[in-house]
């Protein structure tokens, strides 16, 4: 194959390795060519914005330029000479010069921290790209950006804003774009609040992003936890919007995972009496089954739960919406595991159906006694029931144990406990 | 209609409503951000000068969205034919000025350590931007409006001034050079 034909074939084959699809050459193409092509690809792939530090600073100042744009009437633009000419502002351009100093001040706040801090206390406003001026005292915004990696993904809470109506909080993706549908905020005593809306950043075709709206969350709110369909569990921390550090450190958070404490943000509990709470801390998936970590608390402080277990009195189980039954397979207590404290049960239930998406735990007769008591056998009183939903699990088994999160609390009546004599 | 034609239409609509809309421009922005710094790489090895020609570009894109036209040609082409202006108005200042030596670039790669495999990745990366950087002018600009900003032998036809022929040429010849010398630099390096 002459150099010709190579050179016919490269720019037949070339939009197509551009616009990212395969190329495709006969067998009797030359093995440079290919090479050629497998090189074009390989250009094809070559992003190398994310070296640029300007991205951010940049948007900023373009967003405030073409706000500018929109404050100032286009038909009629105030003459430059006009400004240039007269000391003293006619009274018609007075307001085209309020304009300019505020964009001036703008400009100047979103590039010279120290004269933001200054900017904002004088004129009690602040400003933010994603939604322009705000008053600083009935604002609360995102303490600083959150990032957390997992498998080779990250999803960034790089901006929050509180107001009177509502809770926003903007995402940015790395590595491929994360589902909204069914994102919760999470209230540090449990309440969850469903995401009202959603919407993808910067647009539909390009998810490079996306912006969460939830209800405004009450007065005093600092701590909440923002949780996404697929596992992604993320601090969110608030400030004042007159306290938010003027140059915010970007905080980086593990991604969950199956150990009981990462979840903690996440826990289902019942109280059905003052001295104990019950609570599922962890669940997760696998081919053997279901998992849950059940944990017994003594709400006294210093005082110790101890589960006294008999497993073949104990009425345990797991039923989900469809009032399918999957009974206890296998209870591993502090006895037989050095991973578990004695407040601590392991649970496992056979797999669920592939429908299944809220689960209840039912226990009753669980029994335990607690070290401000030594003497007394305490029962839970039953059916005691803490209920959950999970996210949508893959229709193959895998071999390593798989988050299940999402695990979603429900009003619980609270029983009246008896004491058995111990 | 193909993806392409697709994402051109929906620009051109887009910079259209720019010229009202902050936020339409905004969202052009985070479209072509990368696309542009990158093409700014083909030009250039320092990254402040990229960064600087990439914000040039936005802000005399902004002044002037309200000037482009759909009927002119894709958005894309617009902004790159602003992007190329810039990148030449450099390349002339910097005619005067002594190159930037290339252990200076290398240096710019980042002071944090990445990880074994980002680094391999970051090893091949550099190698291929060292060889972009050996080609001749013309080269490293078709390469940059070809494979960053995506343009098709026609859209680059139209903002260099060449033939739509000649860009293909000059874009396989690019291409087997740069070829010979990741070979030639992988050859030494084992």
């Amino acid at each position: 194959m002459c150099d010709k034909q190579s050179e016919e074939l490269f720019a037949e084959q070339l939009e197509a390795v551009v616009r990212r699809r395969p190329f495709s050459l006969p067998d009797s193409a030359p093995q440079a060519l290919r090479a050629e092509l497998r090189l074009a690809e390989e250009l094809a792939r070559l992003d190398l914005g994310a070296e640029s530090t300007i991205r951010e600073r940049l948007r900023a100042s373009l967003s405030v330029q073409a706000g500018a744009r929109g404050w100032t009437p286009q038909a009629h633009p105030a003459p430059a000479s006009a400004l240039k000419a007269s000391p003293a502002w006619p009274a018609r351009l007075r307001p085209v010069g309020a304009g300019m100093a505020v964009i001036l001040l703008v400009l100047v706040m979103a590039f010279n921290q120290p004269v933001l801090a200054a900017g904002q206390r004088i004129l009690g406003y602040g400003y933010l790209p994603e939604t322009g001026f705000f008053r600083l005292s009935e604002t609360v915004l995102l303490s600083g950006p959150v990032v957390q990696d997992h498998e080779g993904m990250a999803v960034t809470v790089r901006q929050g804003v509180i107001d009177s109506q509502r809770t926003r909080l903007w995402l940015r993706f790395e590595g491929s774009p994360q589902p909204l549908e069914g994102a919760w905020l999470e209230l540090a005593d449990g309440q969850r609040l469903p995401a009202e809306s959603w919407s993808w950043l910067p647009d539909e075709h390009q998810r490079t992003g996306g912006m969460l709206s939830f209800p405004a969350l009450p007065a005093g709110t600092w701590r909440s936890t923002l949780g996404l369909p697929t596992g992604w569990v993320i601090p969110v921390e608030w400030s004042p919007a007159r306290e938010v550090p003027l140059a915010p450190t970007r905080v980086s958070v593990p991604y969950p995972t199956n150990t009981p404490t990462s979840w903690a943000t996440q826990r289902v509990c019942v109280t059905p009496e003052d001295a104990v709470r019950v609570c599922v801390s962890a669940a997760f998936a696998d081919a053997e089954g279901t998992h849950i970590l059940l944990e017994g608390e003594a709400t006294a402080p210093g005082t110790q739960l101890t589960w006294v277990m008999d497993p073949g009195s104990q009425g345990i189980q797991l039923v989900d919406e469809a009032q399918r039954v999957y009974p206890l397979q296998e209870l591993i207590t502090s006895q037989d595991s050095a991973q578990l404290d004695q407040a601590s049960l392991s649970l496992r239930f056979s797999s669920l159906s592939g429908e299944a998406r809220i689960v209840t735990l039912q226990l009753s007769g669980l029994t335990f006694r607690l070290s401000d008591q030594p003497g007394a056998l305490l029962t839970l009183p039953g059916p005691l029931s803490l209920t959950f939903s999970l996210p949508e699990r893959q229709p193959t088994a895998s071999p390593t144990p798989r988050a299940v999160s999402d695990l979603r609390a429900f009003p619980y009546p609270a029983p009246t406990p008896t004491i058995a004599p111990g | 209609m193909t993806d392409a034609e697709h994402v051109t239409l929906d620009d051109s609509l887009m910079a259209e409503r720019a010229a009202r809309d902050a936020q339409a421009f905004l969202s052009l922005y985070e479209r072509y951000f990368s696309r542009v710094y990158t093409y700014f790489r083909y030009r250039y090895a320092d990254l402040q000068t990229c960064d600087d020609l990439t914000a040039k570009t936005f802000e005399q894109a902004l002044a002037h969205i309200a000037e482009y036209r759909p009927e002119r040609g894709p958005f894309a082409a617009w902004l790159f034919g602003i992007a190329r202006n810039n990148a030449n108005g450099h390349y002339r200042q910097a005619q005067r000025l002594r190159p930037l030596p290339w252990e200076r670039w290398l240096s710019f790669a980042g002071s944090d350590p990445p990880p074994e495999e980002v680094a391999i990745e970051s090893d091949r990366r550099q190698l291929l931007m060292k060889s972009i950087q050996e080609l001749a002018p013309r080269q490293r600009e078709l390469l940059g409006l070809k494979f960053a900003a995506g343009l098709t032998n026609r859209e680059i036809a139209g903002i260099t001034g060449l033939s739509e022929q000649n860009v293909g040429v000059i874009l396989y010849r690019s291409i087997q050079k740069l070829r010979r010398q990741i070979e030639i630099a992988e050859d030494r390096h084992v």
